[in-house]
């Protein structure tokens, strides 16, 4: 396919998703109908984008696509250009685009005649769009407008159950932190312009910048992309964000859009920034290493609610990524590009994988709260039983997540930790102590995150889809509708293909480090790599992950012919779980998700500050309890020693500076009209 | 081919017969110290075929996590095992020898494991999850450190075990050098934890404040119980073999497959008798004197690793 056809059909593509916002609207008088154009669209669309994005990769990936429109806007030149990263990531957004699309046919049923189907369905193909359209721009303003565009509509999506008190809080907060973002991105894209001259991506050369204007547009961009990312500690917005927001849009926040940080940061920092100090990569691998570790303890011993622990995970698995991009920078400024490729490929692997597995629990988070009406872990449980089809899907989520063998998260976490042992076996001979005693805290911190987020899912499986129900609402779940369950399934079976067949997805990444890094013998051809490094191939020192899924499946085979030999002379009885002799046991006793996790918040209680507090009503007699009320709580730390104390500075400033500057005296106000046009008098004066 | 094919299943078969032998001895030499005579070292061999023989008791509760994880843990341990150079190396197996492949297939028994314990409803069950799951991701990053220690070495920058053994065998002069000795330290630690065994975990008893295996297997009866069980020895198998084998290159690489596993055997059995000294002269911890435990062996690996690529 031409690199011409490629650009029609992208437009076509373009102007899918947007009749799919307009007839979703024209729909209005009919939930059921805007519900269903609106998705027809964005599946058609997106369906066509992961086609055209996968042949550009793969058979025109040499040329970039240019797609242009001449305006009289000073500046703003609608331009946009599809390079293989750019491709790369819209095929990420529009493979979730698709399985969250098909998701949504029966999940919006349930807020039929409660809410404006119509205005959703318009938000939900802007959403998408907007996001294709800010990786394929190849303008800093235009970037910015999409940037702008994409959050503004998630905001509006987030807060689509705007009638609760959460929901809005949470909507408050997001919007806060997007625009702190953005204000960074936009001093680091005016600073660029500023020593460029440009606003386009293609013209840039910032070879010549200062060092020092490079260190500060490097920190404003990691600042600016972090606040989307959601990295420790500007994260703030996303715990609260994603639980609120109804789960098609919470999975493509958190499959998609919090990607687009990763997009904006490899664009900017790695691809127009040149190779800075050793210190930015040191940097980012450390924001990167603590983001991992403490997002998943937060996700494991502050919530109970299922789409905040979810929440908490992608923290993580953004720490992990950006901890790959750590190890990119630092293997730029060190002029290893064998290092630099195993990470490009590592990171962009992770985004990939978490993309699809993250969509995938979060799809499965909405059908849970689409069946049993609850986001609570203390109210859920045996829902396996209830829901048989789905919980498989969800279940291998879980192992994706975990990292087990051969799911998709196993080769790319496997691919992280190759990547540091590379760099450490590269920076140990040269002496540089401290780079490799900073890899090896991150080698040991990102090891304790993979087990804690085997801990963290197992928390998330086994409190609230094992053993027995907790609540009625549990216990009346039924399976969800036919599109949910083929949407679940599409994505399991994609964790499953992209564990089983990496190299696939290695191929196309290939093309997106052939066109970074611009070397050619890394790009092309792989085996002509010394075979020691390279982690997944056909050499003697590479793994298989599909070779591993064959032996495990034999192995199991095997098993089960001794299994059935056995069962012959042997009868199974079922009965009550064991209750020590006393009464039977009921769903209280039960462990809970808060009793499940209580030990790691004791071994973090300096960061927690776990607190506990019963409230006992007495009967007519001491001790004779009528009532009685346990609560538990955790400090989120953050929240109260960092952002608290600036907020509430800044209340305190403004209720002080209120009746000295706002003295509500008209004279007062017509005085500082003056001063200021003065002021501007005498700056054109001097400037002229 | 065939012929390697079917050495390296032989290999297997040995690796699943002793398995549960060294938990006969390490209960053996603990009664000889206490002055007791004690149960055969082959009792681990006559539980296991009694369990088989036995009928199953299945909670109701359950579902077919329940049925299927013990089957899983077993399979898992099995296939780390066979990651692990032992005498034979099958250079066909290459696709998956390596040592963070090890890692990840006993986190993948352990998450089954733990959603069984907590499939029955049973309070046991979950609190012995949550504490199996905790003391193993506390030991992880000792563990880790282990591995990178021995895979990051600029000669090898590889954890394939093919890439090592090489080097091992090749380096064989190097056994008891510093860092061999503080990981195989370090690692014995972990080897403690990970097979929950006393100071970490105190697998001969069922008192509900102590447990934490045990108490995330309760509900287990018959041929699943065996599997368990055997599953556990075979875990113990594997931190005993990266022991033997990868920290204590001695004797590997022999011509002769027989006296390839008397050495290796003996190297077990040596093993085997520290973790029963051990075991004997301490206590069990505290459950939240676990992360003082886990940091000693963190600071040993550290200091294994510091002694590799920092003070060269």
């Amino acid at each position: 396919m031409s690199s011409n056809q490629i650009a029609v059909f992208f437009i076509v593509s373009v102007i899918l998703y947007i009749t799919g916002a307009l007839t979703s609207l024209a729909s209005f008088s009919s939930s059921k109908w805007s519900n269903r154009l609106a998705n027809t669209f964005a599946l058609l669309a997106s369906s066509l984008l992961t086609f055209l994005m996968i042949c550009k990769l793969i058979y025109s990936r040499d040329v970039a696509i240019n797609i242009n429109f001449n305006t009289n806007i000073p500046f703003l030149a609608i331009k946009f250009n599809i390079d293989n990263l750019s491709a790369f990531f819209i095929m990420i957004i529009s493979i979730v685009a698709i399985i969250v699309s098909l998701f949504s046919y029966t999940y919006m049923s349930h807020y039929f005649s409660k809410k404006n189907i119509a205005v959703f369905g318009c938000l939900y193909n802007l959403f998408i769009v907007s996001m294709v359209l800010l990786v394929s721009s190849s303008n800093l303003l235009l970037f910015l407008v999409f940037w702008e565009l994409m959050s503004l509509v998630s905001f509006f999506l987030v807060i689509f159950e705007h009638e609760k008190e959460d929901v809005q809080k949470a909507g408050r907060i997001y919007i806060i932190m997007t625009y702190i973002g953005t204000a960074c991105i936009t001093a680091a894209f005016v600073l660029i312009a500023a020593y460029t001259g440009s606003f386009n991506f293609t013209s840039i050369n910032l070879q010549s910048i200062p060092q020092g204007a490079a260190n500060i547009i490097f920190i404003l961009l990691l600042i600016g992309f972090g606040t989307k990312a959601g990295i420790i500690p500007v994260h703030i917005w996303l715990p609260y964000a994603h639980p609120v927001a109804p789960s098609n849009i919470s999975a493509l926040m958190s499959g998609v859009m919090i990607k687009m940080a990763v997009y904006g940061l490899i664009r900017f920092i790695f691809n127009i920034l040149p190779a800075g100090d050793l210190w930015w990569g040191v940097i980012v691998l450390c924001t990167g290493i603590a983001s991992a570790l403490i997002g998943i303890t937060y996700s494991i011993a502050s919530t109970t609610n299922i789409k905040r622990l979810l929440a908490y995970s992608s923290i993580e698995n953004m720490g992990i990524i950006l901890a790959g991009l750590g190890i990119m920078l630092i293997a730029r400024a060190s002029g290893n590009y064998f290092l630099l490729s195993l990470s490009l490929t590592a990171t962009l692997l992770h985004t990939l994988n978490h993309a699809v597995f993250k969509s995938l629990l979060f799809m499965g988070a909405g059908a849970v709260q689409y069946s049993a009406h609850t986001k609570n872990m203390e109210k859920l449980g045996g829902l396996i039983k209830k829901m048989p089809i789905a919980s498989v899907f969800i279940f291998i989520g879980c192992l994706s997540i975990s990292a087990v063998p051969p799911f998709n998260g196993f080769i790319s976490e496997y691919m992280i930790f190759k990547m540091i042992i590379s760099s450490i076996s590269h920076f140990a001979p040269s002496q540089s102590f401290l780079l490799v005693l900073v890899l090896m805290v991150a080698a040991a911190a990102l090891a304790l995150t993979g087990a804690l987020v085997a801990f963290c899912f197992v928390k998330f499986f086994g409190i609230s889809f094992l053993g027995m129900p907790r609540s009625k609402e549990a216990e009346s779940a039924v399976e969800p509708g036919k599109p949910m369950l083929v949407a679940l399934a599409s994505a399991a079976m994609l964790c499953l293909l992209l564990g089983i067949f990496p190299n696939y997805a290695i191929r196309l990444i290939d093309s997106v480090g052939s066109q970074l890094i611009n070397l050619k013998l890394l790009a092309t051809d792989w085996s002509q790599l010394p075979s020691r490094y390279y982690p997944a191939d056909n050499s003697i020192l590479s793994i298989s992950s599909g070779l591993i899924a064959i032996l495990l499946v034999v192995l199991g085979g095997l098993l089960l012919l001794v299994v059935m030999a056995l069962r012959k002379r042997t009868s199974i009885e079922r009965y009550n779980t064991w209750d020590c002799g006393f009464t039977k046991i009921n769903s209280k006793m039960q462990y809970s998700a808060t009793g499940f996790s209580k030990s790691l918040r004791i071994i973090f209680r300096g960061f927690f500050k776990p607190a506990r507090d019963l409230e006992i009503t007495e009967g007519t007699a001491p001790y004779h309890i009528k009532a009685g009320r346990y609560t538990t709580s955790t400090v989120k730390f953050f929240e109260k020693y960092l952002y608290q104390p600036v907020v509430s500075n800044i209340i305190h400033f403004s209720r002080k500076i209120r009746f000295t500057v706002q003295t509500g005296s008209i004279h007062a106000y017509l005085m500082y009209f003056f001063g200021i046009m003065v002021l501007m008098l005498l700056y054109y004066s001097f400037t002229a | 081919m065939f012929m390697s094919i079917l050495k390296f299943i032989f290999q297997m078969f040995f690796l699943l017969l002793i398995a549960p032998l060294f938990t006969g001895i390490i209960r053996k030499i603990k009664s000889k110290i206490q002055h007791k005579i004690g149960a055969s070292v082959f009792q681990p061999y006559y539980d296991l075929i009694k369990l088989l023989k036995k009928d199953l008791v299945v909670s109701s509760t359950s579902s077919w996590i329940y049925n299927v994880a013990p089957y899983v843990y077993f399979i898992t341990s099995l296939a780390a095992v066979m990651c692990l150079p032992v005498v034979y190396q099958f250079k066909g197996f290459s696709f998956y020898t390596d040592l963070l492949v090890i890692v990840y297939l006993l986190v993948a028994g352990r998450i089954f494991m733990a959603l069984a314990g907590l499939d029955t409803g049973s309070t046991f069950g979950g609190m012995g999850s949550s504490r199996e799951l905790l003391v193993s991701a506390l030991v992880e990053p000792a563990l880790f450190l282990i591995i990178i220690t021995v895979g990051a070495n600029p000669e090898i920058a590889s954890t394939s075990v093919f890439s090592i053994y090489d080097y091992a065998v090749k380096n064989s002069s190097s056994t008891f050098s510093t860092i061999n000795i503080l990981l195989f330290a370090a690692m014995l630690m972990v080897m403690i934890a990970e097979s929950s065994r006393i100071p970490v975990d105190d697998p001969s008893t069922h008192l509900e404040l102590t447990m934490v295996h045990e108490a995330m297997t309760l509900e287990y009866s018959g041929r699943h119980l065996a599997f368990i069980e055997m599953g556990t020895y075979i875990k113990q198998l594997v931190f005993m073999t990266f022991m033997a084998n990868i920290l204590i290159p001695v004797g590997l690489n022999m011509e002769n497959i027989l006296a390839g596993l008397g050495i290796y055997l003996l190297k077990l059995i040596i093993i085997t008798f520290l973790v029963g000294f051990i075991e004997i002269n301490t206590v069990k911890f505290r459950l939240f004197s676990l992360p003082n435990y886990a940091v000693i062996a963190l600071i040993i690996a550290v200091l294994g690793f510091l002694t590799r690529f920092v003070l060269r």
